[in-house]
């Protein structure tokens, strides 16, 4: 792909979100287009529909331009990118269980007062020993566990283990000390652990 | 944080840590981990959650996909020009309907407002179906008689 004048595939994140906020579109879709498999993937991972996901990858890019002015720099762009984007799949997923309820669709898995103990699908899967890991019915568990996790929770395992941020970025993209990311991060992973526990392969 | 030796086991927290591979693998840690089935163990129940965790690999959504978010940018700047200039029609046209209107005018009737807010409340009822037999069986009674 061809760059706009200025913008070489060296540019940093930093320079380019600089360049947008001094009115550069070029420099802003430079970074959409960097960024853009890598946002479609974190939404992916929260909302199971990648249809759904791709839209909300580009309104978190719109938001992202829309809030230029408003980003100090006190995290990377990436960071500052991907806390736009988690927020927004988690309003997301809050407007739709709302519209769930409005509609009288039931409850699903690790929504607020479902459970996996007490779902009778799931213990009919976990009877039947054959059955390879349902790769979309872990997306669909590991959603709704995202979903039911406090902001901060959430944050901290979606940075960490999908996005690999060391303990230190961590902490600064929370804006809380690091005893407090990690403390965060091992709650959020606890309750992912609880709710994966069927699909995982048995101890030898 | 004190590391651990070879005889305490980590605490979940550190192994949570761990379930990445970022730390150093010649940490004490390691060490420990290397000693303790325990700790091996839970260990790779974090490692699986975070593997089983990962979002799945996505295609590149292509050029189409800045086209799609410049749209929207495009269409939200528009709309909130309209906002703004809304904006201002009805303020306007507030502070007409204040000097207009007689000192002793009626009172807005809020009423109805507060009858639409309470609407929101029943939405936990309708969830409940047995809530809403209820509410049948209570209006197949009919009206209450004064
Ligand atoms: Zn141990």
């Amino acid at each position: 792909m061809r760059l706009p004048p200025g913008i070489e595939d060296s540019t940093d994140d930093a320079a380019l979100i600089d360049m947008a906020r001094r009115g550069s579109r070029s420099a802003f879709d430079a970074f959409v287009t960097r960024h853009r498999a890598r946002i479609v993937r974190l939404a992916c991972g929260m909302v199971a529909d990648e249809e759904d996901a791709v839209e909300l990858a580009q309104e978190a890019f719109m938001k992202a331009y829309n809030s230029l002015g408003r980003f100090r720099g006190d995290c990377s762009p990436r960071t500052w990118l991907d806390r736009i984007t988690v927020n927004l799949c988690v309003d997301w997923q809050r407007r739709q269980r709302i519209r769930r309820a409005l509609f009288l669709v039931p409850r699903r898995e690790g929504e607020e007062g479902w459970s996996p103990e007490e779902s009778a699908v799931e213990d009919s899967w976990r009877s039947d020993p054959l059955r390879v890991a349902d790769s979309a019915r872990i997306r669909s568990v590991v959603c709704r566990v995202l979903a039911s996790l406090s902001d901060k929770q959430r944050m901290a395992f979606v940075l960490r283990h999908q996005e690999g941020l060391d303990t230190a970025a961590l902490a600064s993209a929370l804006q809380c000390a690091e005893g407090t990311a990690k403390v965060h991060l091992h709650r959020a992973t606890e309750r992912m652990r609880k709710a994966l526990a069927p699909f995982m392969a048995p101890e030898d | 944080m004190e590391s651990p030796g070879v005889g305490t086991c980590l605490t979940g927290e550190e192994l949570t840590l761990l379930a990445d591979g970022l730390d150093d693998p010649d940490c004490p840690a390691a060490a420990h981990l290397a000693s303790c089935a325990t700790c091996s163990a839970q260990l790779r129940k974090l490692r699986q959650t975070v593997a089983l965790a990962q979002p799945p690999e996505v295609r590149d959504p292509g050029e189409g996909f800045n086209r799609a978010v410049w749209r929207k940018i495009d269409r939200r700047r528009a709309q909130q020009r309209v906002g703004i200039s809304m904006a201002a029609t009805l303020s306007a046209a507030a502070i007409a309907l204040v000097v207009l209107l007689p000192r002793d005018g009626a009172a807005p009737d809020e009423t109805e407002l507060v009858e639409n807010l309470d609407l929101y409340q029943y939405v936990d009822l309708i969830e409940n179906l047995d809530a809403v037999e209820a509410l049948d069986a209570l209006l197949e009674e009919g009206p209450i008689e004064g």
